[in-house]
């Protein structure tokens, strides 16, 4: 079902349109919050219980903590002998909220179990990083990466990972070529948890 | 007509029913695995038991087994009955691989199903000790057999033995080492062994053509009838369209049959089973063709129909009717054939019109279903007097002499591919002396090659129709999805057709021109769409064809 919703232009008002008040007000709110951030810093320096100021992190050479429940992109496991742990068995397609896995099952003929991934993709783009996926799964073969936040790419079809994709990364590594140019070190797991735990 | 009671609630049976019937009488599912309407009873499995209490003394019985009686008082849920069930079930669940991940029958699964319902209980058999079994393995051409998973209920083997009575399968072993295997020098490769898939209460037995194709529960379930052979078998469509796959080309996952005592029972053959891949072929045809002028742009079907109307009411007018034949299809729904009459033969005159062929593919005719006739609609072309040309027999074969003569200067073919219905030479001889043909066709072929305008037919499962059967039975088939690219259904074609010839046809949608069969055709009179109803409708005249089980009387291969 479409609905369609219409939505009405904003009038300005003539005070609106004389442009400078505006400019003014935007200015005032902005300084308004830096000025209250910059009381915090003062005030905690002095031992003051005020709120917690905000920082700024120095993204992508400094690194905010990521909570150890965080989870992200999606990899795919594989079994000791190599093949995807992954039957195809659509539990996880069938959990997806969001209808963005899509796999196509087949038949293995290699005296392994019958059923495999043909294909497997999903499309980030649509995710909404639930989970249910993961949970859903009967073979633990799905799970979500709980390092990174930084899913980035210069095109959509970037986000559209397939199971050669999802399979390779059984370990921790970056979603993107760029993004592995950008920081050059491959941060663990273990950094990660004991930095959350330090914050 | 015993009168008795089930969980409360009073039921009168016919005489000889079992318990499991009558209790589906008040809509209450007593859960079974051996039992199955349409074979002999063998109460092997133990699951249907229920609480029978007779004058006052309480047992328990099996359901499938057991005859409803006047005063019975029957308990299909109780503490008692839970208990029993439970254990029956652990007692399949012992060994059970548990494959439901990979199992084709997940969703649709009697183990599931039963275990969800009444087991629930947690399993005491450790995973190491569990008895493997054969997996993975053919039975047959297009079946697969996982053993590990069967319970034993021997449907399969009473399919084989007592419905196409070829014997192919059989259990071997006893205790925990009991297994289905094949009899020895048999393969499952009769024309009906897709039943056993439908049978199997649980995955044991697998379609190769359907295996691992989609998940069960993705797909949606069409009621319509099979347009494979002249019985017209009714069937559920299993399809599925709007999840992105890899194969946008298998718009059908699955045809299973659908109960009808009179026509196919609960059977249907593999021929018709696994026919549906025409429908999605890669060599359908998508739009229509032209070789005269198309201006350059994309060509509509519209204006393909406009120029067969010209060319035809331009040879009518300078040679009059005789110069125009129509090789007919008796593959064409009531519908379409009741239009092609109203157009051709009652409004434009044109005698030159037939539906029966020599060239027409004959089928394998045998006791159970097939029948050797594999156009479904037939007994209704007949009935609807596109009668066969210049008199009785092969009035059809006549006509496509005189075509290939080149006493029409325009042929119209429905459906049929000429390109290999005749000799290359008389095919040339065919293109070379007529002057115009135009094809309605649902596929690319010869005759699409080399025909002047092509109009692309919807197929079956693209569009509602009514067919008649050979018993003379009214069936309907449904529109689960639309047609592929640019085709229509036929009776469109003929409708848009006598609209630009002037000739009144002007009905709405389908249900329409079958309404208005019956107010030209006795055989059809009264009968409307409606009353045609799931399980089809007799003719008018036509006496129901009384019940006989479909079942082989050829004796069992002794092994
Ligand atoms: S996280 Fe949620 S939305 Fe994303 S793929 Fe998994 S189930 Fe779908
Ligand atoms: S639920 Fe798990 S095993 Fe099943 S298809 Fe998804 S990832 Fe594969
Ligand atoms: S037969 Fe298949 S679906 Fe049913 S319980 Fe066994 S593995 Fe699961
Ligand atoms: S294969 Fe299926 S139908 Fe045949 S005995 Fe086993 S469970 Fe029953
Ligand atoms: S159904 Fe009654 S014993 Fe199997």
């Amino acid at each position: 079902m479409i609905t369609v919703r219409q939505v009405r232009e904003v009038k300005l008002s003539a005070w609106q349109n004389t442009y400078y008040p505006e400019l003014w007000r935007g200015m005032f709110i902005t300084s308004k919050h830096f000025f209250q951030n910059f009381g915090r810093f003062i005030g905690r320096a002095v031992g003051l219980k005020v709120k917690r100021p905000l920082v700024t992190f120095q993204y992508p050479e400094e690194r905010r903590p990521i909570a150890p429940r965080w989870r992200g992109r999606h990899r795919l496991m594989l079994r000791p002998d190599g093949a995807p742990r992954c039957v195809a068995c659509m539990m996880c397609e069938t959990a997806c909220p969001d209808k963005c896995i899509y796999i196509t099952a087949g038949e293995a003929l290699d005296g392994r179990i019958e059923k495999y991934p043909v294909a497997f993709e999903i499309d980030l783009l649509r995710c909404c990083f639930c989970g249910l996926c993961v949970e859903a799964c009967p073979e633990d073969a799905i799970r979500m990466d709980s390092g990174y936040i930084d899913l980035g790419g210069y095109s959509r079809a970037e986000f559209y990972l397939d199971r050669d994709y999802l399979l390779k990364d059984s370990a921790l590594t970056t979603h993107s070529q760029f993004r592995g140019e950008l920081d050059g070190v491959v941060v663990t797991r273990v950094d990660l948890l004991a930095q959350a735990k330090h914050h | 007509m015993p009168l008795l009671e089930i969980d409360g609630k009073p039921v009168e049976t016919p005489a000889g029913m079992n318990l499991i019937e009558a209790a589906r009488l008040l809509n209450v599912e007593i859960p079974h695995y051996c039992y199955h309407a349409g074979l002999t009873v063998v109460g092997s499995c133990r699951m249907c038991q229920v609480e029978v209490e007779i004058s006052g003394r309480k047992s328990i019985a099996i359901a499938c087994n057991t005859k409803a009686a006047d005063g019975m008082k029957i308990t299909t849920r109780s503490e008692v009955v839970h208990k029993l069930r439970q254990s029956v079930l652990e007692f399949y669940l012992q060994h059970h691989p548990l494959d439901c991940p990979i199992c084709d029958d997940a969703g649709e699964c009697d183990l599931q199903n039963y275990y969800m319902e009444h087991g629930l209980h947690d399993s005491r058999m450790p995973l190491a000790e569990k008895k493997h079994k054969h997996k993975v393995m053919d039975v047959g051409p297009n079946i697969v057999l996982d053993s590990e998973r069967c319970v034993l209920c021997t449907r399969c083997v009473r399919f084989c033995r007592e419905i196409t009575g070829t014997g192919e399968l059989g259990v071997f072993g006893h205790g925990r080492d009991a297994e289905l295997l094949n009899v020895p020098g048999k393969i499952l490769d009769n024309d009906y062994a897709g039943n056993v898939v439908d049978v199997c209460p649980v995955g044991a037995l697998t379609d190769k053509d359907f295996r691992f194709k989609r998940r069960v529960w993705y797909m949606k379930r069409t009621a319509s009838i099979c347009t494979g052979c002249s019985r017209g078998c009714n069937i559920f469509v299993d399809w599925e369209t709007d999840r992105r796959y890899k194969d946008p080309q298998r718009r059908i996952q699955r045809l299973k049959p659908r109960y009808n005592r009179l026509v196919n029972e609960w059977w249907m053959c593999d021929q018709g089973r696994y026919g549906y891949h025409s429908v999605d072929e890669a060599n359908r045809l998508l739009s229509p063709k032209t070789k005269s002028q198309s201006n350059g742009h994309a060509l509509s079907v519209d204006e393909v129909i406009t120029k067969i109307a010209a060319r035809v009411e331009s040879a009518i007018e300078k040679q009059g009717p005789g110069s125009v034949a129509v090789i007919a299809s008796a593959s064409s729904s009531n519908e379409d054939l009741f239009l092609l009459n109203r157009l051709f033969i009652d409004k434009l005159k044109v005698q030159n019109i037939d539906v029966t062929f020599g060239f027409e593919a004959k089928g394998k005719e045998d006791e159970l279903l097939k029948k050797s006739d594999l156009a479904p609609n037939r007994r209704g072309a007949l009935e609807l007097q596109v009668k066969p040309w210049g008199g009785e027999g092969q009035g059809g074969d006549d006509l496509i002499a005189a075509a290939i003569e080149g006493e029409f200067e325009v042929v119209i073919v429905v459906r049929h591919d000429l390109s290999t219905a005749m000799s290359e030479k008389d095919f040339a001889k065919l293109r070379r002396n007529t002057g115009y043909i135009a094809y309605l066709s649902s596929h690319e072929n010869g005759l699409t090659e080399v025909a002047d305008d092509v109009v692309p037919i919807a197929m079956w499962a693209e569009r509602e129709a009514t067919y008649t059967n050979f018993q003379g039975r009214v069936q309907k088939t449904a529109r689960p999805f639309d047609p592929a690219g640019l085709a229509i259904p036929e009776w469109e074609v003929w409708k848009k057709f006598g609209e630009i010839a002037g000739v009144e046809l002007n009905f709405s949608d389908v249900r329409d021109v079958f309404n208005a069969i019956g107010m030209h055709f006795e055989s059809f009179k009264g009968i409307n769409w409606e009353s045609v109803g799931s399980g089809g409708r007799m003719l008018n005249g036509t006496p129901e064809p009384t019940y006989k089980r479909i079942q082989t009387s050829t004796p069992l291969t002794a092994y």
